[in-house]
């Protein structure tokens, strides 16, 4: 017995040193040099940019492919595989001069012919062209421009060229060439592999036009669990992660470590409200409702305060922003008096559908109603079902996010507000002609101070409608390494790691 | 006992035909449109249609399901609607994550609750019995996210003995596995303990110990060998059970397995892909099934003579 028992000890003892000696080979982010792992939330859905339109998947491929501009941290467009270039008077033309002697990730010479084949890929494909349907067609000028021609004037264009105008090579589609799984671009960082769910390693790619990026080795890490991620961080296992929970923020600040970053995204989250709705159709009834909204308590109670509420769609600095806009304020009693005038003095009963992730968000909705005699039904539904509810106008009141993928107000909610097509985003039904006028204006006119005041009217129009009930901006909440120099928490979602580098 | 697994096997094609039904069926049947998961919000309704239509999700049901096990039988999965690639491929690189998980759990489970539970069990109602018993109640009481996580926090924050997630070395699965295997240390020990009382108070133990044969030698020769049945049985169902993917302790330390690919699968409603999955999952669970129950027959002589009976 007594052998067993020394036995089993010295096992014991066994399995504590074979722990402890993995320990060392644990910390696979170095804390510096030449190598940095970011954790994202989600897998990218594929690597070729013709068949993808999420933010995050385009965020990693911005490292891989190089579009004609990049727009940097400031909003600001510069130079990416175009070195400059020129828009005609009337906005129709855009010419763009490409730099020489670039060449693909694996010596294939980047030619016009690329570009003007990339670029017409992209349009025609139905991922990313429903962002760039401006473009009528592309043109090579001579052996070093490229003209871009759009069948209307659109201001946001330049911005989008950031995201939409990726340099690829036909024959990298052809026979042998898995785009999808196996990227070739010409960017600052080359594919090196992929394992699904797992993570995505890249590294720098030498003879990148823009010389090679500090930061060789670039490893996104899939951690789908947010907590999880966040001890991998304060743990060192990954060095910056980029969708913080509301619920870490306070113990990732009191790591001294760790930069916590957080302000307010492009992402915005409303309330829609259908507007042929028997009961809703009724523009009062809207109002009473946008006027029976208490954001602020939303925003503490479901975000523990991680977002910031707004009256808006307009975020500060774009074209008719205004800080104190508020058509429809809160106020129960107000509220109370024009569901009176709409005819319901005793209240009535309505439905809100929902995905289910935003059944807390409901609840708040529900109480806000209850408070003027509205009778709030929750109708909780899964995410594909609740599209198909939107697209087919089977709703009443509806919650949803939207946002801007570049900064830019037509981009960020021409969709939404056109009455031409309901699907692509205008599922309250908003049907204004003054609406249309101005958005047309809008997306054609490339002077600031028209452009504040078409989108200030257009605003105004909108959020006193009631259609559209404005609730928050999300925050984009980011952590990384202390030791990572010139990283900006972007409003969009892209991180271009190239600009990344370890302090010394 | 040949034919005996031959007939075994022959009965998985009418159970993985059932599931492979009811499964499509469901999926099916829920609503939600892929065309639009798949292209995003701002895709044209015209996009949106072709997009179905090339996936066949305009087909009527019987059509599809027809379709899609015309081509299972000849091999092949389909391809995941959303990323375009190989069902089978997808499950064969998670699937070494899996088993490796898999394994580890069963075997430190069996390393952790069979001895304890003989231990408990020839110290019957003793102060290490109660202890162990409520120990043991404890960690089964934990919900596994959460025992995950005070994992992570323990051995990969303040000791910093471990990775907290992923999967890329040994030392990313001993914590899930630990996790996994501490839930289920509860359930095996108690059933070790049971089933070794029953034995002890057998006939042929009393007739062992009367021979005058080493308490120890009864313990671990007769007693144990005879008593593992029952526990075998459940070891090898929550081995099959893990096949399939442990969905929250793959998703907690964020690993890649089968658990959390059918997650994804399921949440943009890849219809290959859940197909894929959940048929490999049932696959695995029978064929470890038919592994335990061929055990049997090696663990306890009994079993084997009377097999024997029969083919003669």
């Amino acid at each position: 017995m007594k052998n067993r028992t020394l036995a089993l000890i010295l096992a014991l003892a066994m399995m504590a040193g074979m722990l402890a000696g993995c320990g060392n080979s644990s910390n696979d982010a170095t804390g510096g040099g030449d190598s940095i792992i970011v954790g994202i939330s989600d897998d990218a859905t594929a690597m070729d940019p013709l068949s993808i339109n999420d933010t995050n998947t385009m965020s990693i491929l911005s490292n891989i492919y190089e579009p004609l501009v990049r727009v940097n941290n400031k909003n600001e467009i510069i130079p990416g595989l175009a070195e400059k270039w020129s828009v005609s008077d009337d906005g129709l033309e855009y010419t763009f001069t490409i730099r020489k002697g670039v060449k693909f990730h694996n010596g294939e010479d980047v030619t016009l012919e690329d570009v003007k084949w990339s670029i017409e890929a992209q349009v025609a494909s139905s991922y990313t062209g429903p962002y760039i349907s401006c473009v009528d067609h592309v043109e090579i000028v001579d052996d070093s421009n490229i003209k871009i021609v759009l069948s209307y004037p659109y201001a946001p264009f330049l911005t989008l060229c950031g995201t939409y105008t990726y340099v690829m090579k036909e024959s990298f589609y052809g026979e042998g060439g898995n785009m999808a799984q196996q990227p070739i671009g010409c960017g600052p960082y080359e594919f090196v592999s992929w394992a699904a769910n797992d993570k995505i390693v890249l590294k720098a790619y030498p003879d990148y036009f823009g010389g090679a990026a500090k930061i060789t080795n670039l490893t996104f890490k899939i951690i789908s669990n947010q907590t999880s991620a966040a001890i991998s961080l304060e743990a060192g296992d990954i060095d910056m992660y980029l969708n913080v929970a509301e619920t870490d923020v306070a113990t990732l600040k009191s790591n001294s470590n760790i930069v916590v970053d957080e302000k307010p995204s492009s992402a915005f989250y409303y309330l829609g409200l259908n507007t042929e709705d028997e009961i809703l159709s009724n523009e009062k009834v809207r109002q009473a409702i946008a006027k029976a909204i208490d954001r602020d308590s939303m925003v503490v109670g479901v975000l523990d305060g991680y977002a910031q509420a707004t009256r808006s769609f307009i975020p500060e600095g774009l074209p008719g922003y205004k800080a104190d806009f508020d058509p429809l304020p809160y106020h129960v009693d107000d509220a109370k008096a024009l569901l009176a005038e709409a005819g319901y003095p005793n209240g009535l009963d309505l439905v809100i559908t929902v995905p289910e992730s935003r059944s807390a968000h409901a609840q708040m909705v529900q109480a806000d109603l209850k408070k003027i005699g509205i009778n709030l039904t929750i109708n909780m539904r899964e995410t594909g079902a609740f599209w198909d509810d939107l697209e087919n106008g089977e709703y009443q009141i509806m919650m949803m996010g939207w946002s801007y993928v570049v900064m830019d107000n037509d981009v960020g909610y021409y969709s939404l507000y056109q009455s031409k097509e309901v699907v692509s985003g205008n599922y309250p039904r908003l049907n204004d002609a003054r609406v249309d006028e101005l958005l047309q204006k809008g997306r054609e006119s490339s002077d600031p101070a028209e452009r504040d005041a078409i989108y200030g009217e257009m605003e105004e129009i909108v959020m006193t409608s009631g259609a559209y009930i404005p609730l928050y901006w999300r925050y984009s909440i980011i952590a990384y390494n202390s030791k990572i120099q010139n990283v900006t928490n972007s409003p969009c979602g892209f991180y271009f790691v190239y600009d990344y580098s370890w302090a010394a | 006992m040949h034919k005996f697994i031959l007939k075994r096997i022959l009965m998985m094609i009418p159970v993985l035909l059932g599931i492979s039904v009811i499964i499509y069926t469901i999926i099916s049947l829920t609503p939600g449109n892929p065309g639009r998961l798949i292209l995003g919000e701002r895709a044209s309704a015209e996009a949106v249609e072709a997009m179905n239509e090339s996936l066949g999700y305009y087909d009527p049901l019987p059509v599809k399901y027809f379709n899609y096990m015309k081509n299972l039988l000849r091999g092949d999965l389909g391809t995941s609607w959303r990323s375009g690639v190989s069902v089978i491929e997808s499950i064969g690189e998670r699937f070494p994550t899996t088993l490796l998980l898999a394994t580890m759990d069963i075997v430190l489970t069996a390393v952790m609750s069979i001895p304890l539970g003989v231990l408990v069990a020839v110290k019957k109602e003793s102060l290490l019995d109660n202890i162990m018993t409520v120990v043991a109640l404890v960690f089964t009481a934990m919900p596994s996210f959460w025992l995950g996580m005070l994992m992570m926090l323990v051995f990969a924050l303040s000791l910093n003995l471990l990775p907290a997630t992923g999967s890329e070395s040994f030392a990313h699965f001993i914590l899930p596995a630990l996790t996994m295997s501490l839930l289920s240390v509860a359930q095996i020990m108690r059933m070790t303990r049971s089933s070794m009382l029953e034995v002890i108070r057998q006939d042929y133990i009393r007739t062992a110990r009367a021979k005058g044969v080493s308490e120890q030698k009864i313990i671990w020769r007769h007693a144990v060998r005879n008593a593992l049945l029952p526990v075998i049985t459940t070891m090898g169902n929550n081995f099959g059970w893990t096949l399939g993917g442990s969905v929250i302790t793959e998703t907690v330390f964020g690993m890649s397995g089968i658990g959390t690919l059918l997650l994804t699968a399921v949440r943009s409603k890849d219809v290959p892909l859940v197909m894929g999955c959940v048929l490999f999952m049932s696959f695995t669970f029978s064929v470890v099934t038919l592994l335990v129950d061929i055990s049997y027959g090696i663990i306890d002589p009994r079993i084997k003579a009377e097999y024997g009976g029969r083919k003669g």
